[in-house]
């Protein structure tokens, strides 16, 4: 089974704009960033979901390597959630503020 | 040290104490086996199988690990290979089984159920362990999402 990494957030320091890059560069180095992760955590479904098949047509012989891929899959979408949360709770702050 | 390392871990604990049951099951349903394998025109027993359990050797990572001088030996479990058990055969006297020798005596495998009943509880135990570990670990990462909350 491979494993998963939360390799994309390393990268996160390409999100954080420099003194130099526009707005309109952040705004799209962040977007590859979010785009990156979520495409990894879409495949830990996609793994998922193989497995679950798999196991439906018989070709995989290990329940445990099924039901351990599923929470895989869980986590990393939780953690997805998590983050989710953080940032719209971020937002809702910024849009709190007084002018 | 990867996020899912500890599950990757009990993941093949699992597996291998799923072969451990495997045969252990085999071993239990060949008990009276007489025809195990045809060597040299003549009729074997079966043989007890054993498996053997090494540490998994994750290649790149642990040699990188030895050349940075670091001592670090976290891996998980890894099936060597099955081996067949060297103890004699079992010699009953049993002229009418079509398998006898001259003198009467049959051949019968070197299972000893009572052995293998106790590796089915070791196996069953230590899978129940695993399932304990990654139980432990995924509480862990989900607790870990709470920091803040």
């Amino acid at each position: 089974m491979d494993k998963i990494s939360f390799g994309a957030l390393q990268n996160i320091n390409h999100a954080i704009p420099s003194s130099k890059s526009t707005p309109f560069e952040a705004q799209k180095s962040f977007q590859n960033y979010l785009e990156g992760a979520l495409e990894k955590v879409n495949q830990s479904q996609i793994d998922s979901n193989k497995a679950t098949q798999d196991l439906m047509n018989g070709n995989m012989d290990n329940l445990h390597q099924v039901m351990i891929t599923a929470e895989k899959a869980s986590v990393t979408l939780q953690t997805t959630l998590e983050i989710r949360n953080k940032v719209v709770e971020a937002y809702q702050e910024i849009m709190r503020m007084q002018i | 040290m990867g996020v899912f390392d500890a599950l990757n871990f009990s993941a093949s604990g699992l597996t291998a104490q799923r072969l451990r049951m495997d045969v252990a099951s085999s071993n239990m349903a060949n008990v009276d086996t007489t025809r195990g394998k045809f060597v040299d025109g003549k009729w074997q027993p079966y043989k007890r199988k054993m498996v053997v359990l090494g540490s998994e050797d994750s290649g790149f990572k642990t040699m990188y690990a030895k050349a940075m001088n670091k001592d670090v030996n976290v891996n998980g479990v890894k099936v060597n290979g099955i081996i067949e058990d060297k103890a004699p055969f079992k010699s009953v006297y049993q002229p009418d089984h079509p398998d006898a020798d001259e003198n009467g005596y049959v051949q019968l495998p070197n299972v000893d159920p009572l052995k293998e009943m106790v590796d089915l509880m070791s196996a069953t135990r230590s899978y129940e362990a695993n399932v304990t570990a990654l139980n432990a670990a995924k509480g862990m990462y989900l607790k870990a999402l709470e920091i803040g909350r």
